[in-house]
């Protein structure tokens, strides 16, 4: 009996005897054995064992990962006569899914690929799904995707087998064609038009709600056409109708699992099965095209099992493509590491996006996975300088972007030459300008801290630019455009139009009106002239032909979206949310359901059918972007608040004033944390929870807030909004004297921001005349009223309900003035206007009938007076009561014209 | 909240230092390991063999929640699931053992499959009594063995289930190996 002290002595001596040669072993255990001839024997039999073993312990006991152990190939099977229709002649390939057979059909006569799955991969009750699906991939009409002819299920040795017909294509796979690493290799670039190509054809099936997941480079074929090279990709969307565990128990037992994993997302390694939508496609377009460039795998699987390599591709990051290639670095590096992101979120959501930036790379046009770090940098900066608002950083990486300049397609080979040099010049002039000049300025050390201090940079940034770039307008535009949105974004639009104009021209000169890169920057304007009120300009222009044919589809939904928006601005909001809703869809399908684009995008629609009343459909929208952003991103965000924010509107229409509370309250923390106690935003917050306050009733704690709003704003000559409110609130206690500073506050900061032209400042213009007129200063009112009208009128025309109010203000100004002649055709005016467009029972109808009746009690017209007096009071009472008080105001003008009558009954 | 399966727990229990949870994780292994076979059995194909290295990956994938356990977690999974499969393997071989010698005890699990060694059968009775002497002798390299041979493990993954290195597991098989292989020999086949 052996112990372990004896075990470890054998153990010793083998190993010592196996570094030896067969020759020195004899002697070298015979001096070390001596006397102990069991050990010696043992250890001899060990080193027998050793040499020749009689049984392979090496290979474990049931079989060795890895290998392949089908049966007998389909191709040493007797081969079926006929399935279905078809008529079989050999077999094509042999797969994990099942075999394919070249086939004949009779009508129409054709050669087919046909394809018989694996019965016992179709899950239980999955056949009709199985039908369902092929019918789905029947519609399928790309180039880059191998059409199905047909499918069904036909019976092959007493079984029910699903079948698919598809086109029979013959060619190498990808791998075989591009030849990577081979002295005949493919030129990158062709290899790259080819990838492009596999993109597009992805893209068109995801477009039609099928997802791959299973896309490798054995799956994509070949084919030549004239000089070209056209992909073909096999097997869409038949990993879906598969039972996953079948599969995956028959890939592993079968070895191919192993040759699959390299392409699968971690979701769908992970078993995330809930999570895989067409970004785990993007991932595996990510895995091809870094083959297709290195002829390497991103992650070496290499000997690993397979829990070994999920946990690589779920856990470590891929080897940078340029380290496996110097020539690789940059660009194809970023988009690769892109489109390979672990997280969905972070990839490309589309393939098409990535279609999009794989041929920038083609255009030496700068890509926008580059994004990535200049909003990293940005939003750092931004963190910094909490009073930035986020729009800002967007406002700069236009400008990263918007030195997209070229015109590459139409450019010979000298030509392009030149014009990536000018390119990059263009680029690194503009990246110098942002870093030395306007960058710089945020240095913390230089205390720039607020809001008004990103301003001062916006200012001092607009004074170089007068300067500079005189002789380069392209990147005097970029500038330009980039300043302009600036500007936009902190509320400064009628300087941010001006300079997005100069770029604009700037643009059209150099490259004609019709570029993308001079579309997008009147895109810029066009959003910019929406917050200016200057809305019909606006929807010409994101209405316009040129966004329809010079775009790509994600500048032109941008466009549509912002043109719902312009719309609600407008007024038009029954538009609006016609161009939303469609917005929303065709987001959807473009990017998928919870893209950021496409939560943008439902906020917006939110908001607009809150506008049209319809509260629950908005507020289910509300729900699924804020789940989108919050999944997204932090849950302190600018999107997310402003969700927030329509909610709480939502809750202030349904007269839910509690809840309408609590939202803004939130909404104003969260203003608060991100931006700072000073940002307009915060400043925004207040006036809303001053609002609702006011319709609480609790009139001193609006005041109050509002106080501390316009205190907190002062300096920024941006109070206008909580000043509008106050003022309203002053009206509403009828102290006019607290009210008129603040009026004219108002209109003097409409005038500035928005011009004169514009309907906010009309309605302050009016709201000033209303306190004017009760502090009795008449001229004052009479003359700014009388313009307002004016515009009102010419614009709006004259039934519109701020058109009519001014009216009967004017009248009534009129009254006051005791001009009764003059008044009475305005009275006249509002009468037939609000008859119109409310009906004749209406109280305004009433109180208008009233003013005229007055009037015509003054002129001395008593007949018509007194028939008019009675048919407002009859008004009034069916619509207001009999109580009311303006019911008892026009009784009193009825006795006064009485009165009138009896003393003149001559008249 | 995220709710994990029992194996998970245990496999987190054992990775804490908690020697009683591998007891407690042996039967859920040994059972989700049998199931993960009958299933690949009523596919019913001929000629495919069964590989324990995929049978214990697949039952990882499916009985741990990814997330939530960590690597030394997995490295004890595996321990266990070797023992397991040699169980298994053990308790099979031995049925048919039996059920040749007329002992007619069915073992339902493993019938049916042909066991694959390339050069010769092993006898696992046999080996399984060797190695059962191993265990006491050189409990480690015993380890190895059940890892490499019956769980089909890389020589990598050993050494991180046991928390070795490398070049220790090459050499313990390589000593284990040929006393193994010593021993079948000298017991006479």
């Amino acid at each position: 009996m052996t112990t372990p002290e004896g075990y470890e002595r054998i153990a010793a001596l083998f190993r010592a005897a196996c570094a030896l040669s067969v020759d020195e072993r004899e002697a070298f255990l015979s001096a070390e054995c001596e006397g102990e001839s069991t050990v010696r024997d043992k250890v001899c039999a060990m080193l027998s064992a050793h040499e020749s073993p009689a049984i392979d312990l090496d290979s474990p006991v049931l079989g060795r990962v890895g290998e392949p152990t089908h049966g007998p190939p389909a191709s040493r099977r007797a081969l079926p006569d006929r399935v279905g229709p078809y008529r079989i002649r050999a077999v094509l390939g042999e797969g994990g899914m099942g075999i394919v057979y070249r086939a004949e059909q009779d009508t129409p006569r054709r050669e087919v690929a046909l394809k018989l799955m694996r019965p016992e991969l179709l899950a239980a009750a999955s056949l009709r799904r199985f039908r369902h699906e092929a019918e789905v991939l029947g519609q399928l009409r790309h180039p880059a995707i191998v059409p199905v002819y047909d499918s069904g299920t036909a019976v092959v040795d007493g079984r029910e087998i699903p079948f698919l017909a598809m086109e029979r294509v013959e060619g190498p796979s990808l791998l075989d064609y591009a030849c990577v690493r081979t002295a005949n290799a493919l030129p990158t670039r062709n290899r790259l038009e080819l990838f492009r190509r596999i993109c597009d054809g992805v893209h068109h099936a995801h477009v039609h709600g099928v997802v791959h997941r299973d896309l490798k480079p054995a799956n994509i074929l070949v084919t030549k056409i004239g000089e070209g090279a056209q992909p073909r990709i096999l097997d869409f969307g038949i990993a879906k109708v598969i039972d996953a565990d079948a599969a995956r128990t028959l890939l592993t037992e079968g070895g191919q699992i192993l040759g699959t994993i390299p392409y699968m997302s971690p979701e769908q390694l992970t078993g995330e099965s809930a999570g895989v939508d067409m970004r785990a496609d993007v991932y595996a377009l990510g895995v091809i095209l870094y083959e297709l460039l290195s002829g390497d795998l991103p992650y070496d699987l290499r000997e690993k099992g397979l829990v070994e390599a999920v946990r690589s591709i779920d856990g470590e990051d891929p080897l940078p493509l340029g380290n496996r290639d110097r020539t690789l670095r940059g660009d194809l590096e970023t988009i690769a590491a892109k489109a390979l992101e672990r997280d969905p979120v972070r990839r490309y959501q589309s393939a098409a996006e990535l279609a999009s930036d794989v041929s920038r790379f083609l255009n030496d046009e700068p890509i926008l996975a580059r994004q990535t770090t200049w909003s990293y940098q940005l939003l750092k900066f931004a963190r910094r300088n909490r009073g930035l608002v986020a729009g800002v950083a967007t406002a700069f990486l236009t400008l990263a972007l918007g030195v997209v300049v070229s015109t590459w397609f139409a450019l010979g080979e000298a030509q392009q030459r030149r014009e990536a040099v000018r390119q990059a010049a263009v680029a690194e002039k503009i990246n110098a300008f942002l870093n030395d000049d306007l960058l710089a300025l945020a240095d913390p050390v230089r205390r720039f801290g607020s809001d008004g201090s990103f301003k001062t940079m916006l200012e001092s940034a607009s004074e170089s630019i007068q300067s500079r770039f005189r002789d380069e307008p392209l990147v005097r535009a970029s500038i330009l455009v980039t300043l302009g949105n600036a500007h936009d974004a902190i509320g400064e639009h009628l300087r941010g139009e001006r300079q997005l104009a100069e770029a604009i021209s700037l643009y059209g000169t150099a490259l004609g009106s019709q570029h993308p890169t001079t579309t997008r920057a009147a895109l810029d304007r066009a959003r910019v002239l929406g917050n200016l009120g200057r809305y019909d300009e606006a929807v010409a222009i994101l209405d316009g032909e040129a966004v329809a044919t010079g775009t790509d589809t994600t500048t032109r939904l941008r466009a549509r979206s912002d043109l719902g928006e312009v719309l609600r601005y407008a007024g038009e909001v029954e538009r609006a949310q016609s161009v939303l809703a469609d917005v929303v869809a065709r987001s959807r399908l473009e990017f998928g359901a919870d893209h950021r684009i496409v939560a943008t995008n439902e906020r917006r629609l939110a908001r607009a059918l809150v506008d049209r009343g319809e509260l629950d459909e908005s507020e289910d929208l509300l729900a699924h972007a804020l789940d989108v952003y919050r999944q997204d991103g932090p849950a302190l965000h600018p999107d997310v608040l402003e969700c927030l924010h329509t909610r709480a509107i939502i809750a202030e229409k349904r007269g839910n004033l509690e809840q309408a509370r609590v939202d803004y309250e939130e909404a104003l923390g969260g203003y608060r944390a991100i931006f700072g106690p000073e940002h307009r935003a915060v400043f925004a917050a207040f006036v809303n929870l001053g609002r609702v306050h006011t319709a609480l009733g609790d009139l001193d704690r609006a005041e109050e807030l509002l106080r501390e709003a316009l205190a907190g704003r002062a300096a920024e000559k941006e109070t206008e909004p909580a000043a509008a409110q106050l003022a309203s609130l002053y009206i509403r206690q009828g102290r006019f004297d607290d009210a008129e500073p603040l009026a004219r506050t108002v209109l003097e900061q409409r005038l500035e921001r928005l011009g004169p032209a514009h309907s906010k400042t009309l309605d302050a213009q009016a709201n000033l005349a209303v306190v004017y007129t009760n502090r009795e200063q008449f001229a004052e009112a009479a003359s700014l009223l009388g313009g307002v009208l004016e515009s009102y009128r010419e614009r709006m025309g004259p039934t519109y309900s701020k058109t009519l109010i001014c009216t009967y203000n004017l009248a009534a100004l009129y009254e006051r003035q005791e001009r009764p002649s003059d008044a009475a055709p305005l009275y006249r005016e509002a009468l037939d206007g609000w008859r119109q467009e409310l009906g004749p029972d209406h109280w305004r109808v009433g109180l208008m009938l009233a003013g005229l009746g007055r009037c015509l009690t003054a002129i001395g017209s008593y007949e018509e007076a007194a028939s008019i007096l009675a048919e407002s009071e009859r008004v009034l009472t069916k619509s207001l009561g009999g109580e009311h008080e303006y019911t008892s105001l026009t009784r009193a003008s009825l006795t006064e014209l009485e009165r009138a009558s009896v003393a003149e009954p001559h008249q | 909240m995220v709710t994990f399966q029992p194996s998970t727990r245990i496999v987190s229990e054992i990775a804490s230092g908690d020697r009683s949870a591998a007891g407690r994780l042996m039967p859920l292994v040994y059972d989700e390991l049998r199931a993960l076979a009958a299933s690949y059995l009523r596919r019913e194909r001929r000629g495919h063999t069964l590989q324990p290295t995929a049978l214990v990956h697949e039952a990882y994938l499916k009985m741990v929640d990814q997330r939530a356990a960590c690597w030394s977690g997995r490295a004890h999974f595996f321990a266990v699931a070797a023992e397991a499969i040699r169980r298994i393997l053990v308790d099979h071989a031995r049925g048919r053992g039996t059920a040749k010698r007329g002992g007619g005890r069915e073992r339902v699990t493993l019938s049916g499959i042909d066991a694959v060694g390339t050069d010769a059968e092993v006898d696992l009775i046999v080996l399984d009594d060797a190695l059962t002497r191993l265990q006491t002798l050189h409990p480690r390299q015993a380890e190895v063995v059940k890892m490499r041979y019956f769980a089909g493990l890389t020589g990598a993954e050993t050494a991180e289930a046991l928390g070795v290195s490398r070049s220790t597991v090459v050499d313990d098989w390589t000593v284990a190996r040929a006393w193994l292989l010593s021993e079948l020999g000298e017991t006479g086949a």
